[in-house]
């Protein structure tokens, strides 16, 4: 690539000259390449700490009488800069000769260049494009860790990583998925690599040990990182990325994708040094901490924002702040916190204009109005000062015409719609208390007049509806408890819900209409709750209440199948619907889920119990003796999954608690801490003497219970009510957590949440690994640290493959079901892990050993399946072993292997040659797999019973019992079936019984399976002693398979090791109808096949095990940990060539 | 000031959602059933003196959330437990077969010192529905296999079997603590509990 000349001092320092000519010079930097001199030594040192990293390969132009070089061109790879040199010969080099003077000729090759240059920019004149020097530390950086091309950096930092108690100077890298560092100081490398998946605690240090400092914590080890130059920055994009990579462990959805969109927004302002990566990594903060501040949806990205003053009209002064643009909102926020605010949807704007300038008036100088369609009172906003204001300008109406066109098309989309469902067969439900009033309180009323009263002043005063002036009037008036009647429109407008309305028009009712046609776990959820959610209030024991709550709660399963329906989501649905209609209580219950309590109800309910930790860490702070109690106790876990996933509402009476939830949506999440701290706080001395966790369980229940609100409708406010232990009332209750904790601010909380679910998600990780050995290690191939290690390999390769798997915490599938491997990776496993993966058929034998195992035949072994198909042949029996390695030379494996083999593409002629020597036998082996088939001790997908059964019980008999009555009615190919019939038997321990069900074997079959016998043995070391014992075997078992018939006849009525339960089993499947008699051994009893040469499984096992070099062998235990290990070291090229692996081993 | 030493008895209920749970704590404590309960979320418990071989004991119940993602939750609650109670529909067929898991993962949040003697009790819930899908036959079956844990049939509507079930599963709770706690747990406690016994409120003494 050729660029801009410009001037090199010294030509020869670090570079070593390949070609020259009279013009020009082609050089690599010294320390790249395989030269290992000194000097390239201290080359790679001082590239390493000066950030130079310049590309390793240039072209220098030189002028015969003169000293000064120019850079013309550079490249990553000698490739390259062969073809700009070879460019220069035919294009340039030529016309130089003709030049008279030096200067002349310089000036025409940084002509020349530069015009290549422009013109080749027109053609990749990319946007997004990272700067050269950046793309040269993105592949050292790729090269340095061994990652793959597509490992994208995001940034990079000069740092100290303490190695022990010496700081060594070096650069960190942070990647998406890594966070690396490397320091290279006079030849020796520290190499740093760190997944952030893997990351348990990332938080900054200031200790004598290390000033300063950034400390990583992983499950194995503490790493600290400190002489940061700029420390805040590094550390808020490693939380960032960190938090990036521990959300998709909660959800695999939410993986990183980059957003050019937003990129193109802010990278007008944005100077253009870091990475793409980096820039669209701020964006995407900035645009959070936007949608954030005005709860806006998830979709709204930051266009831009500007200094200007808004002038409000209540007081009419001019207010200093901030104005925000997007998509579809203009939003503006006061500089004196909490000040002003103003969200203004552009779809209610009908103009946006510049006011023009007014000598009289200082104040309106470059100011535009911004006028709303509020039919009653026109609503205008004047922001004034705006420094820019010709660009915001022309950036509203842009954005104004986009969102006209977008809602004239929505709107004809709705009333073709509305065409179609003439008569729907359901009428949203409106807000039940309407329905439902209940006895009106004659006092409670007066008080909600008057409460309604101020309300509508504040309104006349400060604007009604989304784009009302928000002040601290407005959270005044909020704090003492909304009027039942204005809740909906408030809760809408403040917690953002209203925008999501807005934008999906018709989505709920097309969401009902799917939802209640489906049959879901969910939905059989819901059924069961509906009648268990607010059963004291007259709405719900009606089919008004119960039929829209069910609506809403089926809708939103659909809506959001990962949450689906969570237990308390139909507490808070029920309580919303009674003060909403049902289309905005669907709205405030997305944003709940959302927004405002993100991830709660998920799956393993992660968001409640990152909050746990919240709320104990914030006891901890503000409550220090009554933490260590409630620590003793163990109380934090109790109360508050109550407390957070209803809001109160199950554990108040829900008068009360709406009022919580009024301060909810209006102010986020802080406040269940808020509150949930001042309960804490007034019970403190009642909670000390308590002696167990019983007894503080019931003083927080009593107190709870007892908080009132006689302000409230009075819904459960039957005779109880006046004789109920009252103890506080929710409105003091409210001010006071304002006034004692009001501190506590939204950023707070979700800086606390970060850090709290990094430790939460690495806890469920823990503990579902540990699952999955528990699961495992019953079948006993491998311990525990085994086990671990290999999951360990298998989780990374997971996560590293980013098809991470959603359905983690399905309850219907087993722990380790959840971890699987494809047959690439298991391939890759089997090679480095199996002793039977050293040989030239590795490959093959991987294929009809992955064959076998997988059960379910999705193309994936689960980790059992995995951990059984290693440990089969490592760790097992060697009777077993040679079971297998018996099994998968029989059909239908070796068939399959060229029909349906995950290795086709990669070496299918190879096998399909093999396997097609024993396609004459397909026929026959359909009619013996059959029979075999109904004999098999038990099925393949025998729902929970089927495997675990066969594992356990250890008489055929229960197995035939198993397979009747479990078996009877599973499709499957005969293939399949065979396949599965073929594993159970390999698998279980007790081989005398069930070796009877294995078929005898052909002669070209055997010699395929002595081959691949000959082949493992390839890499024992050389030693006569084996290799006289393999010819022997050899041998013996090709004279018994010529007899075999003879032996067979004499075996049968030696009647010697017949288990008797075999036999039962054989008879049974008889008088199941078998129309082909087979004989005693379960084989077809084909007279064709008399002269045929066979042998059996037994004579297989019995002439093997009798050659005590061959047993050693396949008795020997290898150790699969350090196989990991060496693994691991490999493993960032292993997937530069599978097929070099097995190569390298076999030297 | 001293403390009285009582005789706790931490009972735990488990199983599937809207099995019943709550019903049957609140049938056995209060003597009364209501469909008006709302899903458990978290946990909820009541207390009841029982009086068993001449003592007289707390019983603490403890009522858990039923649906299957909150069961890894459980181990707040689990802490201390003498014994626990798992609960089935026995006219939903899922409920019964979702034991196993239930009473495993307790095994495992609670740790108790001995959990191959842990005590458990089975109830199978909702007999006087029709039709039933677990047969009694079937469950006893399955707590055979379990090391012989006791099974009751109950309903928590008509209160039938209510109080024999618990009766039992205070016991064999008291035989648990006794068997863990004595090792380090003086009589002297104990035997003045049983001075200051006087006849309760909750009128199990009356029960028959």
């Amino acid at each position: 690539m050729f660029v801009k000349p410009e001037e090199v001092l010294i030509a020869n320092a670090f570079w070593e000259t390949e070609e020259s000519s009279i013009y020009f010079v082609l050089q690599h930097r010294k320390g790249h390449g395989t030269v290992k001199g000194l000097s390239s030594l201290i080359v790679g040192t001082l590239d390493s700490i000066f950030d130079t990293k310049p590309a390793p390969y240039r072209i220098l132009h030189q002028t015969p009488n003169s000293e000064v070089y120019l850079l013309v061109a550079c490249a990553m790879t000698r490739h390259e800069i062969l073809k700009d040199w070879e460019w220069l010969f035919a294009n340039v080099s030529y016309t130089l000769h003709s030049f008279e003077n030096d200067e002349d000729i310089t000036e025409f090759v940084t002509c020349k260049i530069e015009s290549v240059i422009a013109a080749n920019q027109e053609i990749d004149n990319v946007e997004d494009e990272d700067s050269k020097s950046f793309k040269v530390t993105c592949d050292k950086f790729q090269r340095l860790f061994g990652l793959q091309k597509d490992e994208k950096l995001v940034n990079y930092y000069s740092c100290s990583y303490w190695k022990g108690k010496l700081p060594r100077q070096g650069w960190m890298y942070l990647s998406i998925n890594y966070c690396c560092f490397y320091a290279f100081i006079l030849g020796t490398d520290t190499t740093v690599c760190i997944r952030w998946s893997e990351i348990t605690e990332l938080s900054q240090k200031n200790s004598i040990l290390f000033p300063d400092s950034i400390k990583i914590t992983t499950r194995e080890k503490e790493y600290h990182f400190s002489m940061f130059l700029r420390k805040n920055e590094t550390f808020t994009l490693m939380e960032q990325l960190v938090d990036l990579a521990v959300k998709k462990l909660i959800d695999g959805k939410k993986s990183y994708r980059e957003d050019k969109e937003l990129l193109n927004k802010l990278s007008k302002n944005v100077p253009k040094k870091a990475s793409f990566l980096k820039r669209d990594l701020d964006a995407r903060a900035q645009s959070e901490a936007y949608r954030l501040m005005f709860r806006l949806p998830a979709s709204e990205k930051l266009d831009g924002s500007i200094d200007c003053t808004l002038l409000t009209p209540y007081n009419k002064k001019f207010v200093a702040g901030r104005l925000f643009l997007s998509q579809n909102y203009v939003c503006f926020d006061s500089r004196i916190k909490a000040q002003v605010s103003v969200v203004i949807p552009l779809r209610d704007v009908v103009s946006a204009e510049k006011i023009e300038t007014n000598v009289s008036n200082q104040a309106l100088d470059k100011a535009i109005i911004v006028t709303t369609r509020d039919v009653l009172n026109k609503t205008n906003f004047i922001f004034a000062q705006i420094l820019d204001r010709d660009f915001v300008v022309e950036k509203l109406s842009e954005l104004l015409a986009k969102t006209q066109e977008m809602t004239t098309f929505s709107g004809s989309n709705r009333s073709k719609g509305s065409l179609v469902d003439l008569e729907p067969e359901w009428k949203p439900q409106q807000a039940l208390m309407n329905i439902f009033p209940l006895s009106p309180i004659p006092e409670v009323n007066k008080r909600q007049q008057q409460r309604a009263r101020e309300w509508e002043e504040h309104f006349n005063t400060y604007g009604r509806g989304v784009w009302m002036y928000r002040t601290t009037e407005v959270a005044k008036l909020v704090l003492e408890g909304i009027p039942d009647h204005l809740r909906m429109q408030i809760w809408m407008s403040f917690s953002g819900a209203l925008n999501l309305k807005a934008a999906h028009p018709g989505y709920y009712r097309s969401l009902v209409d799917k939802a209640l046609l489906q049959q879901s776990t969910a939905n059989e959820e819901i059924e069961r709750d509906l009648h268990r959610s607010l059963p004291e209030h007259p709405a719900f024991q009606n089919t008004l209440g119960i039929d829209a709550l069910r609506r809403v709660l089926c809708a939103y399963a659909l809506h959001n199948p990962s949450i689906g329906y969570c237990q308390a989501m139909n507490i808070v649905a029920s309580v919303l619907l009674i003060y909403c209609n049902e289309e905005e209580a669907f709205w405030l219950l997305v944003t709940l889920c959302e927004n405002l309590l993100p991830d709660y109800y998920n799956q393993r309910v992660v968001g409640a119990v990152v909050d746990q930790g919240i709320l104990d860490e914030l006891t901890l702070e503000h409550l220090p003796t009554l933490h260590d109690k409630l620590l003793q106790l163990g109380m934090i876990n109790m109360i508050s999954l109550s407390w957070f996933l209803t809001i109160f509402l199950c554990v108040m009476p829900y008068e009360s608690a709406v009022n919580v939830m009024d301060c909810f949506f209006y102010d986020g999440a802080k406040v269940i801490f808020q509150v949930a701290l001042m309960l804490l706080e007034w019970n403190q001395e009642k909670l000390l003497q308590c002696r167990d966790e019983g007894e503080a369980m019931q003083i927080l229940a009593d107190y709870l219970m007892g908080i009132f609100n006689d302000e409230g409708r009075g819904a459960i406010r039957n005779k109880s009510y006046d004789e109920q232990k009252r103890t506080v009332s929710i409105q003091v209750l409210v001010y006071e957590s304002y006034r004692k904790y009001g501190t506590l601010t939204t950023g707070q909380i979700e800086r606390l949440r970060l850090k709290h679910r990094l430790r939460v998600v690495q806890d469920l990780e823990d503990t579902c690994e540990r699952n999955v050995i528990r699961c495992v290690i019953g079948d006993g191939y491998f311990t525990q640290p085994e086990l671990q290690d290999l999951l360990g390999l298998v989780r990374e390769e997971t996560i590293r493959q980013k098809k991470h798997i959603s359905d983690k915490h399905d309850p219907s599938l087993q722990p380790y079901e959840v971890y699987k491997v494809d047959f690439d990776y298991f391939k890759i496993l089997f090679v480095a892990l199996s002793p039977w993966g050293k040989g030239e058929t590795a490959e093959s034998l991987a294929a009809r050993i992955f064959n076998l195992m997988d059960c379910n035949r999705d193309g994936y072994l689960n980790f059992r399946e995995l951990a059984a198909s290693l440990g089969l042949t490592s760790t097992s029996e060697p009777a077993q072993r040679l079971k297998l390695l018996y099994t998968i030379h029989l059909p239908p494996l070796l068939n399959t292997s060229d029909i349906e083999s995950p290795i086709k593409h990669e070496s299918g002629a190879e096998i399909a040659s093999e396997a097609t020597d024993f396609f004459n036998d397909v026929e026959k082996s359909v009619e013996s797999f059959n029979l075999i088939d109904d004999k098999s001790p038990s099925s393949p997908e025998a729902s929970a019973f089927g495997w675990q059964k066969t594992y356990d019980s250890q008489s055929s008999m229960d197995n035939s019992i198993t397979s009747q009555s479990s078996g009877i009615d599973q499709g499957g190919t005969w293939e399949s079936k065979s396949l599965s019939n073929l594993r159970n038997l390999v698998q279980l321990k007790d081989s005398k019984a069930n070796l009877k069900c294995l078929p005898r074997m052909n002669q070209r079959q055997f010699t395929t399976l002595w081959k691949t016998v000959y082949d493992i043995f390839q890499t024992e070391p050389e030693d006569g002693v084996t290799y006289h014992a393999l010819a022997d075997v050899g041998t013996l078992l090709l004279e018994l398979g010529d007899v075999g018939k003879q032996f067979f006849i004499n075996r049968d009525e030696s009647e010697d090791s017949l288990a008797a339960a075999a036999v039962v089993a054989c008879e049974q499947n008889l008088a199941a109808g078998i129309v082909e008699s087979p004989d005693r051994n379960g084989n077809p009893s084909t007279p064709k096949m008399e002269i045929e040469w066979y042998i059996t499984v037994e004579q297989f096992l019995a002439s093997i095990l009798n050659a005590q070099p061959l047993v050693d062998f396949f008795s020997k235990r290898s150790s699969i940990s350090d196989n990991i290990k060496l693994l691991k070291g490999k493993q960032f090229n292993r997937y530069s060539s599978i097929e070099e692996t097995p190569a390298v081993v076999k030297m | 000031m001293a403390s009285r030493k009582k005789i706790l008895l931490k009972v735990v209920i488990l199983g599937e959602s809207s099995v019943g749970k709550t019903s049957l704590m609140n049938q056995y404590v209060n003597r009364k059933f209501s469909n008006q309960y709302k899903a458990t979320i978290g946990a909820d418990f009541l207390t009841k003196e029982v009086t068993i071989d001449d003592r007289t004991v707390t019983m603490q119940i403890w009522d858990t959330a039923g649906q299957e993602r909150f069961q890894s939750l459980g181990v707040a609650f689990y802490r201390g437990a003498d014994c626990c109670v798992l609960v089935f529909d026995v006219t939903a067929p899922s409920t019964f077969k979702s034991l196993d898991s239930w009473r495993d993962e307790f095994l495992i949040q609670a740790s108790p010192r001995d959990p191959e003697n842990f005590p458990f009790v089975l109830l199978g819930n909702k007999d006087d529905l029709e039709p039933r899908a677990i047969s009694a036959k079937r469950a006893q079956q399955w707590c055979q296999n379990k090391n012989n844990m006791p099974y009751f049939e109950t309903s928590a509507k008509s209160g039938s079997n209510v109080e024999q079930a618990f009766l039992a599963i205070a016991k064999n709770a008291l035989a648990q603590q006794n068997s863990t706690v004595d090792l380090y747990n003086e009589f002297p406690d104990q035997i003045k509990l049983t001075n200051t016994q006087k006849p309760s409120g909750s009128g199990d003494s009356c029960s028959c």
